[in-house]
């Protein structure tokens, strides 16, 4: 029973493909031109890797802010609901799990079943985002990928506006133009973004295991600052932009097998 | 009725049964979105999102419109009008803050005054029999509204079509808006229960349509129906019905002053087991508090209204949106991730 869970992001999208409950492919394809489209190329592509075809699947659940513009998905899910899934089958014990994507970032606390206790979403802000970062990223004429790799051990000397990622740009390139050294503006940059994240995790209550997911939690920096502010233990899976995507593939065997989750939603 | 009858107004407590009375056409002014943004040239930045939206329908054209003192925010944008927009018919109603018989002795007579300023306007003497048919003129339209909420708390209709009918009691003359939610009533008395798996109740401030229209199909979409609206898009209008007998302008002031209160009012609290009730005895399964940002009068009571309800157990997504006329991906995400929670 071959099923995919489509987290479509507003930078990337992700598929996870299960077979039997069982994770069997998986694509991470950033967006370059309609969603629909896309989602649709990534799904085949996905499908092709498990060794199957498109006609084989049985549901699809699509999640992520584009999540209404993945034609082939039988049902939506939130992408809040879709990293508890996916948090707990990468590790059970996970009760808490936030999201720092391209555009958005949320935090949820979940039961041992993956039912949602309460949750937080940014508003309309990039503030703290993965596209700030990419902003950054090419102010210091590096890839993302590059960003993450610098040294960002410097002291804690600069200050990045925590209000506006517009304000905070100018605020880096101040920086870059006074000299200042690579590793100390980063060392700003992510203290901010995990400002931001802390704010929005301390909202929920925090109750351990607390995971990190989306594509900013590769980059160690971040995942440095957070853990330093919130005072937790922060656990990242392997390939962190998954977690959602699995989640959704999850639901989607659920529905499969006649047993919803533990959750309302289109049924 | 001719174009030049119609004239906006700002807040559910404008008596509008004293301007049909002088043959005019009320209708409540919700702002506009494809507007050209002139606020901020006029506003400061913290006033909210309803009154700027109002200022950009105008655009500096004339747009007679009457303002209630329902608060800070309502009380620069009457400023701004009178300098900027269209002062003609720029007329601002007191409203107390209290409902004892001093308010309402007090509120009587600023409706008297309101009279004196559309005879001088209008050039037509007040006439008191034609004040007590409008009085029963828009006792049918909130009769007829109540009957749609009815329906609407016993799911047997959606939410959606609820809201596009008091959109149109709101804006339409109210002999028409009567006719038409009636007919609408009888088509639907005997429909089946829509069997929604939640039932919700949104409280709150002011929305435009077109947003509470997208949180209605959101919730309708994930098997939910909101079969109360505690706003001012809907059951602020409705409840009670003026006295028709007696001193009108005595009526129409206790009516009003004396109708379940919206947060302006310092009494508002008095509406936290009116909404219990509701919740109770008609299977609500959760509250969507919508705050609009900058609105003080709702952001303030939110914190009240979350600790009246938080001990009963009844799950509460406080929803702050910016006036937006298309729903922000980020509020909808809220909304769907608070239905998967219960």
């Amino acid at each position: 029973m071959l099923v995919a869970g489509v987290d479509a992001g507003s930078s990337v999208i992700k598929v996870a493909i299960m077979a039997g409950g069982a994770l069997v492919a998986t694509v991470v394809k950033p967006i370059k031109g309609r969603v629909a489209a896309q989602a649709e190329q990534a799904l085949e592509e996905a499908v092709l890797n498990a060794g199957r075809s498109i006609e084989d699947l049985r549901y699809v659940v699509s999640s992520g802010v584009e999540k209404d513009d993945v034609r082939q998905a039988n049902e939506t899910a939130t992408g809040l609901t879709c990293d508890a899934y996916g948090s707990l089958w990468v590790r059970p014990t996970a009760r808490t799990v936030i999201n720092v994507g391209a555009e958005t970032c949320h935090a949820a606390r979940f039961d041992r079943q993956g039912k949602l206790v309460d949750f937080a979403v940014t508003d309309k802000c990039a503030t703290g985002t993965g596209i700030f970062l990419e902003t950054v990223a090419s102010m210091m004429e590096v890839s993302l990928a590059d960003l993450a790799k610098m040294p960002a051990d410097g002291a804690d000397e600069v200050t990045i506006s925590t209000m506006c990622a517009v304000f905070a740009e100018s605020e880096v390139v101040t920086e870059v133009h006074r000299g200042t050294r690579k590793q100390d503006i980063l060392r700003g940059v992510y203290n901010s973004v995990a400002y931001r994240a802390s704010s929005l995790v301390r909202r929920v209550n925090p109750e351990p295991d607390v995971l990190m997911v989306g594509g900013v939690a590769q980059n160690g920096g971040v995942v440095a600052g957070l853990r330093a502010q919130l005072g937790l233990d922060i656990i990242v899976p392997d390939q962190p932009q998954l977690v959602g995507a699995i989640g959704a593939a999850i639901i989607a065997h659920h529905a499969c097998l006649n047993q919803p989750l533990a959750r309302g939603g289109a049924r | 009725m001719s174009r030049d009858t119609r004239i906006g107004y700002n807040c559910s407590y404008m008596p509008l049964e004293i301007l049909h009375s002088f043959g005019l056409q009320p209708f409540r002014a919700m702002g506009s979105a494809n507007a050209p943004k002139i606020s901020d040239t006029y506003l400061h930045g913290n006033m909210c999102g309803y009154t700027k939206a109002m200022l950009n329908a105008a655009d500096g054209k004339n747009a007679p419109t009457m303002f209630v003192d329902c608060c800070e925010s309502q009380r620069r944008l009457w400023d701004v009008w009178r300098a900027f927009v269209d002062d003609s018919w720029s007329y601002l109603v007191p409203l107390p803050r209290t409902r004892d018989d001093l308010a309402i002795g007090f509120h009587r007579g600023s409706l008297a005054d309101l009279i004196s300023f559309l005879e001088e306007k209008t050039s037509r003497a007040f006439d008191e029999s034609r004040l007590r048919v409008s009085i029963k003129t828009y006792n049918r339209w909130r009769r007829a509204l109540r009957a749609l909420e009815t329906l609407l708390l016993r799911d047997k209709i959606a939410s959606t079509d609820y809201l596009r009918y008091c959109d149109l009691a709101l804006v339409s003359p109210p002999e028409e808006a009567t006719d038409k939610v009636a007919a609408f009533v009888s088509l639907n008395e005997d429909a089946d229960d829509r069997g929604s798996d939640y039932r919700i109740l949104l409280a709150g401030s002011q929305m435009p349509v077109d947003a509470a229209l997208v949180i209605a199909e959101t919730a309708l979409a994930n098997g939910a129906n909101i079969t109360y609206f505690d706003t001012c898009l809907a059951s602020r209008y409705y409840q009670p019905d003026v006295g028709e007998e007696g001193d009108p302008l005595a009526s129409i002031a206790s009516a009003y002053l004396g109708r379940p209160p919206c947060a302006r009012m310092p009494h508002s609290p008095e509406r936290f087991p009116l909404l219990e009730r509701i919740v109770e005895e008609n299977d609500v399964d959760g509250i969507v508090y919508h705050t609009l940002k900058f609105c003080d009068l709702f952001i303030y009571e939110a914190a009240s209204f979350k600790a009246y309800f938080d001990p009963k157990g009844i799950p509460i997504l406080r929803l702050e949106t910016d006036y937006d006329f298309k729903l922000p991906g980020q509020a909808r995400t809220r909304l769907e991730a608070f239905l998967e929670m219960l």
